[in-house]
């Protein structure tokens, strides 16, 4: 009898411990995180890289970049562990115009045979508000590379049926005359803005 | 669009205007010819400057855009022609320092990024080379405006196909040098003995192939490839065009003949580049 409790107490204290341990299926609120080395790979089909730009001084026109690619750790504990690695390709552009596209991939634009890839890699993180990140890094497009810092907002991370997520989201605001391409600036204006919302599977 | 309109077409024809006239004095019909054969290279290497600028800071040294290597090979070529306008080199050292010339830009303008970048070097190299001598050998057989004008049509021609390639800095650097090509035709009409001599040849034999290739390496276009390649040897159809004799015409008569004799790859590129485009036309409402 003495070993029958002895056994039903083991295997009940085995059963709290592993579901202790085991991940929690529950959402993380986006101030903490379940693993804080984790890396998350980028999810290039519920990611997106939208740009908006000045169009003749009328109106925001607004394109996107297809299928970012890179991965993210997010430190919530130690922010300066985090890291940033996120990278598109400039043929990936999409503005709903073929001939459109062709040109901004041309050598008038982004030069996409020569200068293939839009990257931006992070190197420093600071925590600047509950759920906020203040990330610099560099920015590397048209073949030029320069330091840009950023705002990054966590939305959550949790367990879901298509794996452990992650996401952010940020928008920033660059002068693309910095990376070489000021042609036709006053037609279409110097500055674009990013608007980036980037989700990682922990890998 | 007023910089782009100041800076890459006013200037550059005023700057080539300029140093022409300087150059030529054809107010003077008396003046030395001997005077200006230094100028045809130096007017057009100095217009492409305002014209480069128009599009694209200067590029340091070296670029990292490849394309970006005109902003430095068209002054080398202007130095090349001076020198080969006022000395009289033997044949065989003007066709190697050609030679030379278009060996260094194949391998500057022809990127390792470029697919197939060795034959695309191989390309550059023939075509500047056969470009340079043919436009040489033109200058020296013919005066007047008949030379400019062909090699004219030939930078408009190689503008239409960099245009419709989505290209519109070398389409517009390529008009541009079109544009100052003019105000050599209209000098030489004034003034036969004015031409742009031999060192021309060296500038437009660097700056024109070396544009339309440019813009095929990066072009997403469905123009065919042999257009890009016919439009960058255009310019060297005035010499078998020059060779053409026709006795018992006036000179504009026999002038008009040779260059459309010389405008010949430019019609068929031009139209081969507009049945393209209105094939593609599936996208009409983006003009640029």
């Amino acid at each position: 009898m003495k070993s029958r409790i002895a056994f039903v107490t083991l295997a009940m204290l085995a059963c709290l411990a592993t579901a202790a341990l085991y991940p929690t299926a529950r959402a993380q609120d986006a101030t903490t995180s379940a693993d804080e080395a984790a890396w998350f790979a980028v999810d290039p089909v519920h990611s997106a890289m939208i740009f908006s730009i000045n169009h003749l001084g009328v109106s925001i026109f607004y394109g996107r970049i297809n299928n970012p690619t890179g991965g993210f750790r997010l430190n919530h504990g130690d922010p300066g562990a985090s890291s940033f690695t996120i990278s598109a390709k400039t043929e990936n552009v999409d503005t709903n115009s073929a001939n459109r596209d062709k040109h901004i991939k041309s050598s008038d634009f982004f030069d996409a045979k020569q200068f293939p890839d839009l990257t931006f890699k992070s190197t420093a993180v600071t925590r600047s508000g509950k759920t906020t990140f203040a990330v610099t890094g560099d920015l590397t497009m048209h073949g030029v590379t320069k330091p840009i810092s950023i705002v990054i907002e966590h939305i959550g991370e949790k367990q879901t049926r298509m794996g452990y997520r992650s996401g952010f989201t940020t928008n920033f605001t660059i002068r693309r005359s910095d990376f070489g391409m000021g042609y036709m600036v006053g037609m279409l204006g110097d500055e674009v803005t990013l608007m980036i919302g980037i989700e990682g599977i922990k890998e | 669009m007023t910089k782009l309109l100041l800076l890459g077409l006013v200037l550059p024809v005023i700057v080539c205007a300029a140093t022409m006239i300087v150059a030529w004095r054809p107010w003077r019909p008396d003046a030395p010819i001997a005077g200006g054969l230094w100028a045809g290279a130096v007017a057009l290497a100095a217009a492409f400057v305002p014209a480069f600028l128009a599009v694209d800071a200067w590029p340091g040294l070296p670029p990292h855009v490849t394309w970006h290597w005109l902003a430095w090979l068209v002054p080398i070529a202007a130095f090349a022609g001076v020198a080969d306008a006022l000395v009289r080199w033997p044949t065989p050292v003007r066709l190697l320092g050609a030679a030379a010339l278009a060996a260094v830009c194949g391998r500057l303008l022809v990127g390792d990024w470029v697919e197939h970048a060795w034959p695309w070097r191989a390309v550059t190299v023939t075509v500047i080379a056969v470009v340079a001598v043919s436009v040489n050998a033109a200058a020296g057989r013919r005066a007047g405006p008949e030379l400019p004008l062909s090699l004219c049509v030939a930078a408009l021609g190689a503008s239409v196909v960099l245009f419709g390639s989505g290209n519109a800095k070398h389409a517009q650097l390529a008009g541009t040098m079109a544009a100052c090509l003019g105000v050599a035709v209209v000098l030489a009409w004034w003034r036969p003995a004015v031409s742009l001599s031999r060192g021309g040849a060296a500038v437009v034999a660097v700056l024109l192939p070396g544009l339309v290739f440019s813009g095929y390496f990066s072009n997403y276009s469905e123009i065919p490839r042999w257009v890009y390649v016919l439009a960058a040897v255009a310019p060297a159809f005035a010499w078998p065009a020059a060779l053409i004799r026709l006795e018992g015409l006036r000179a504009w008569q026999a002038t008009a003949i040779r260059v459309a004799v010389a405008a010949l790859p430019v019609a068929v590129t031009v139209t081969v580049t507009v049945m393209t485009l209105i094939r593609q036309e599936t996208d009409s409402a983006y003009p640029y």
